[in-house]
């Protein structure tokens, strides 16, 4: 039973899961490897997962912790690399186009609320109970953070279009 | 700046334009959970078995899902079991003369269900146009085995049907189905009618499978002493691609 349960569970939310990691790190294949690492996770944590109010918030909960594990490491790699200097900005970029380069602006938790809002569609309580966190904390960081994207990506598209910004 | 609905359609697309790798994810998985067993081999074993034969049903073929498969739940063997005994492996190879023989009268839309398994699977035709089939048993200890029902598919098939059906014996309890269909969704469940187990799988409607090899299994326990699997029977019942209905069965051996 447990195994037709794993399976199910497996079949309904790796997608979901690699698509989240794909927006939290910006970085297509390792979302996949965390996607699995989430699976993993999951696994060894079944019972606590099949006892959840909400089974795929769990999952999306251990998600979001591999992906802030996953930047932290990377920028600790990246002081020693040379990485940092290719990551320069480039004036000409399309900006409005690099939606992954302005989330990754964003500070994790509100990355993290503005992804499950917009992008998956949670509620404000569904986003607390996968993050852990107060729904007031959600919908603060949630409109902060909506509010940088807006301007980053806007920015952008002003420049790109050679729009007026309205005052 | 964007409104907020701009920036739902901006993020909505980028998540969209992510394609997740399913067989990637399954593989790293799947080495990951095994690795974790290895490390930890006094830990418990139990579970761990468990999410390998989870993840290899998931996941089809190779050598780990063969092992994770024979080994089950519940195994105290610190090290993969011996390979399954096979007491009767038979996925009909020989290709039929008649590429199709589908009979127009049988229109599908939906495979007829139970009433089909439980009827004589006539004549125990193994192959059937594009579709082969075979029916072996694993036996995994000593009062545990699978019975396996492996297809082969040369086009694809819009529907899909496949029913074990076990002869009720001493001790017999099931242990849940599951499958190797990679791609696809499919339903399994297990019912008992008239002192038989019998399992069912399903394809979901609106699936499609493509042409490819898909195993099917039946898990049970059966009390000490072996048992006699002659008078098990399968049934697959599929619609192929071209609409054609196509059904095939036979036995354990």
């Amino acid at each position: 039973m447990r195994d037709a349960a794993y399976h199910a569970y497996f079949e309904r939310h790796h997608d979901s899961l690699s698509r989240l990691a794909y927006l939290m790190i910006g970085d297509a294949s390792a979302a996949d490897d965390l996607a699995a690492d989430a699976m993993t996770e999951v696994w060894r944590h079944w019972d606590r997962v099949r006892a959840a109010d909400d089974p795929a918030a769990y999952g999306h909960g251990i998600l979001m912790n591999l992906a802030r594990n996953w930047i932290r490491k990377r920028s600790r790699e990246r002081l020693f690399s040379l990485e940092v200097l290719k990551r320069a900005p480039e004036p000409d970029v399309p900006a409005v186009l690099d939606v992954r380069r302005a989330l990754a602006e964003l500070p994790h938790r509100r990355r993290a609320c503005v992804v499950l809002r917009y992008a998956f569609d949670l509620s404000e309580r569904e986003v607390a109970t996968t993050l852990g966190i107060s729904e007031g904390a959600v919908k603060s960081a949630t409109s902060r953070g909506a509010k940088q994207l807006a301007e980053l990506l806007g920015d952008g598209l002003a420049r790109i279009n050679g729009w007026e910004a309205a005052a | 700046m964007l409104t907020d609905d701009e920036l739902r359609a901006v993020l909505r697309a980028e998540a969209a334009a992510h394609r997740p790798d399913r067989a990637a994810i399954l593989e790293r998985a799947t080495r990951t959970t095994m690795r974790n067993e290895a490390a930890r081999r006094r830990g418990p074993r139990v579970r761990i078995a468990g999410a390998a034969a989870a993840v290899a049903a998931v996941i089809g073929g190779g050598g780990v899902a063969q092992w994770a498969l024979a080994g089950g739940t519940g195994s105290d063997r610190p090290t993969p079991p011996p390979p399954p005994v096979t007491v009767s492996a038979s996925p009909a190879v020989a290709p039929s003369a008649s590429p199709s023989r589908s009979s127009p009268s049988r229109r599908p839309g939906k495979p007829t269900a139970p009433s089909v398994a439980s009827a004589e699977p006539a004549a125990d035709t193994t192959a059937m146009g594009p579709l082969r089939s075979g029916g072996s048993v694993e036996v995994g200890g000593k009062t545990r085995a699978n019975s396996v029902v492996t297809i082969r598919t040369g086009e694809a098939l819009t529907a899909l049907e496949v029913t074990i059906r076990l002869a009720g014996t001493a001790g017999l309890v099931p242990r849940s189905g599951s499958q190797q269909v990679p791609g696809a969704s499919v339903d399994s469940s297990v019912t008992e009618e008239a002192g038989a187990l019998v399992y069912h799988f399903t394809l979901s409607s609106g699936d499609t499978l493509d042409p490819g090899t898909y195993t099917f299994y039946a898990r049970y326990t059966y009390a000490p002493g072996g048992r006699d699997p002659g008078a098990d029977r399968y049934a697959v019942t599929a619609t192929s691609g071209s609409g054609a209905a196509l059904t095939v069965g036979g036995g354990f051996g």
